[in-house]
């Protein structure tokens, strides 16, 4: 049984990780910062090239988590890959000991490295999640006989914000129809602006990680070259990371506003847990949970 | 209709370099609707051809034709006299016929001076839209007339990514995401429960290429096996 599995059915308040692997081949800086996390977290997610941008593949960088003692979560991209590429990608992670997968449609391939490559997007991630699900029960997409099955724990992304709600709710509902363990939420500001959602997934009985975001100069410069897919950036965080006199500065706000969105999310009571993204900055992550009161 | 828009002029004076004489072969259909391709527009590349060379001190000597249609053999039977007289021909019709063109006529260096663009409509005076990838099975009654394979960048078949923002698309923010508006169709119209079947992913063995299509009243005359 999937390790990460386990951690959802435990009931506990978790905590997971978006880390994008390196660019490039020189891993000591990746490998130091899984170190710093390993025991610290429940999982680490593994992106796919994030926004388009060309990084080490995510099935090598989950083998490097799990080595390091994490627990990996693998995202299946749809954008990439067509499906027989993914349900080979799928079968080699399982014999790898990987898992937990996270099945995206995948940024369009505009934000990135290279605007020019083919978008494949064969199947949508409502298809693969029922692929992958027709793989566990012994058969791949063609309804050939698998031999030896995998068995994975798939989680999704959603928008508890999405504007207009009901069309994402829509795509949502299928991906739950075909069978999703858990929620990973795209970046959230407004905890309150999720309500809608949280009555949902209560309903529904779906574990939601709520994502939260270290809104960094970098990222602030992104947004406003529409390079950074996700929710918008309230105008007020944008205004505090640029006027911020040192980029430090800027850090250390950011840092206290999701201290107070991780208190806030624990006791709430109604996710399962938050998903923390923090580009280039994630050795910060043991302490920022230790102030939130989630430290280990 | 078939849109397309003329290359570059830079790029066609590339391709005509080391020849002089052409005959720039206007098509009177799709191309000449979105004045790409048409007789206009051969008169038009004839002139600027003409200047350049002028400009440059060298010499092309230009012929101008234009057929009804490039992709249909009656019409390019038309001008098998005129067509003698020069070795290349500066073909403005969309990319089907150009090879069309090369094919009925094979001694001759047969040149494209148009970018194929979509299957698209003429939405108003000189704006044309794409509206169909030609994927070879039309999903759009089960989508409120919007066709997801092509409104939708990713062409995604269960609804909207989670890139969509404000009711807009991840790609191209000054348009609205297909799936809202699909969504907003089918709930108009009370056929909500239509979208909320998951769809199977695409046969992508129907857009297998080059597609042939026989008529089922021809399959004995082209020996098809359809």
């Amino acid at each position: 049984m999937s390790k990460f599995r386990e951690r959802l059915e435990s009931g506990e308040f978790l905590v997971t990780v978006e880390a994008s692997p390196p660019k490039g081949t020189e891993t000591a800086d990746f490998l130091a910062m899984l170190g710093k996390l390993a025991g610290r977290v429940d999982a680490i997610n593994l992106p796919d090239s994030r926004a388009a941008n060309i990084h080490l593949g995510p099935l090598a960088a989950s083998i490097l988590a799990k080595e390091k003692g994490l627990e990996p979560i693998l995202t299946i991209s749809c954008r990439d890959r067509n499906r027989i590429a993914i349900s080979a990608d799928l079968l080699g992670a399982y014999v790898l000991g990987i898992d937990t997968i996270l099945c995206v449609s995948g940024d369009y391939v505009s934000f990135g490295d290279a605007p020019q490559a083919k978008p494949v997007y064969d199947l949508d991630s409502v298809q693969a999640i029922k692929m992958i699900r027709g793989m566990e029960a012994g058969e791949d997409i063609g309804g050939n006989v698998l031999k030896g099955t995998p068995r994975f724990c798939v989680g999704c992304v959603a928008n508890p914000v999405a504007d207009p709600f009901e069309p994402h709710l829509l795509k949502l509902e299928k991906k739950l129809a075909v069978g999703v363990d858990f929620i990973q939420t795209l970046d959230i500001y407004d905890l309150n602006a999720a309500a809608p959602f949280l009555d949902y997934v209560r309903d529904k009985g779906i574990k939601a990680l709520a994502g939260l975001r270290l809104v960094t100069k970098r990222d602030v410069d992104l947004w406003e070259n529409r390079r950074l897919p996700g929710n918008d950036i309230p105008r007020e965080i944008i205004s505090e990371v640029k006027e911020a006199p040192t980029e430090e500065e800027a850090l250390q706000k950011s840092r206290a506003r999701l201290v107070t969105m991780l208190k806030e999310i624990r006791a709430s009571n109604m996710w399962a847990g938050a998903h923390i993204t923090m580009e280039g900055h994630e050795d910060l992550i043991p302490q920022i949970l230790t102030e939130a009161g989630l430290g280990r | 209709m078939i849109v397309a828009k003329r290359k570059p002029f830079p790029e066609i004076m590339e391709s005509l370099e080391g020849y002089d004489k052409v005959l720039i072969l206007g098509c009177g259909t799709c191309v000449a609707v979105c004045l790409a391709g048409g007789e206009k527009e051969v008169g038009l590349l004839s002139s600027q051809l003409a200047i350049a060379y002028e400009l440059k001190e060298k010499s092309l000597e230009i012929g101008e034709a234009t057929v009804e249609r490039q992709c249909d053999r009656e019409f390019l039977q038309e001008i098998r006299h005129q067509i003698k007289e020069y070795p290349v021909i500066l073909s403005l019709a969309c990319g089907v016929g150009v090879q069309f063109l090369a094919e009925a006529y094979p001694d001759k260096i047969v040149l494209p001076g148009v970018d194929t663009a979509f299957i698209g409509s003429n939405d108003d005076v000189g704006l044309w839209t794409e509206r169909c990838r030609m994927c070879n099975q039309c999903y759009l009654a089960l989508t409120g007339g919007v066709c997801p394979v092509t409104m939708c960048p990713k062409g995604l078949l269960n609804g909207p990514c989670s890139g969509m923002r404000n009711g807009r698309c991840e790609v191209d923010p000054d348009r609205t995401c297909a799936w809202v508006l699909i969504y907003e169709r089918m709930k108009e119209t009370g056929r909500l429960e239509r979208v909320q079947t998951v769809l199977p992913p695409r046969d992508y063995s129907r857009s297998t290429t080059p597609a042939v299509l026989t008529h089922k009243a021809y399959r004995r005359r082209y020996s098809a096996n359809e």
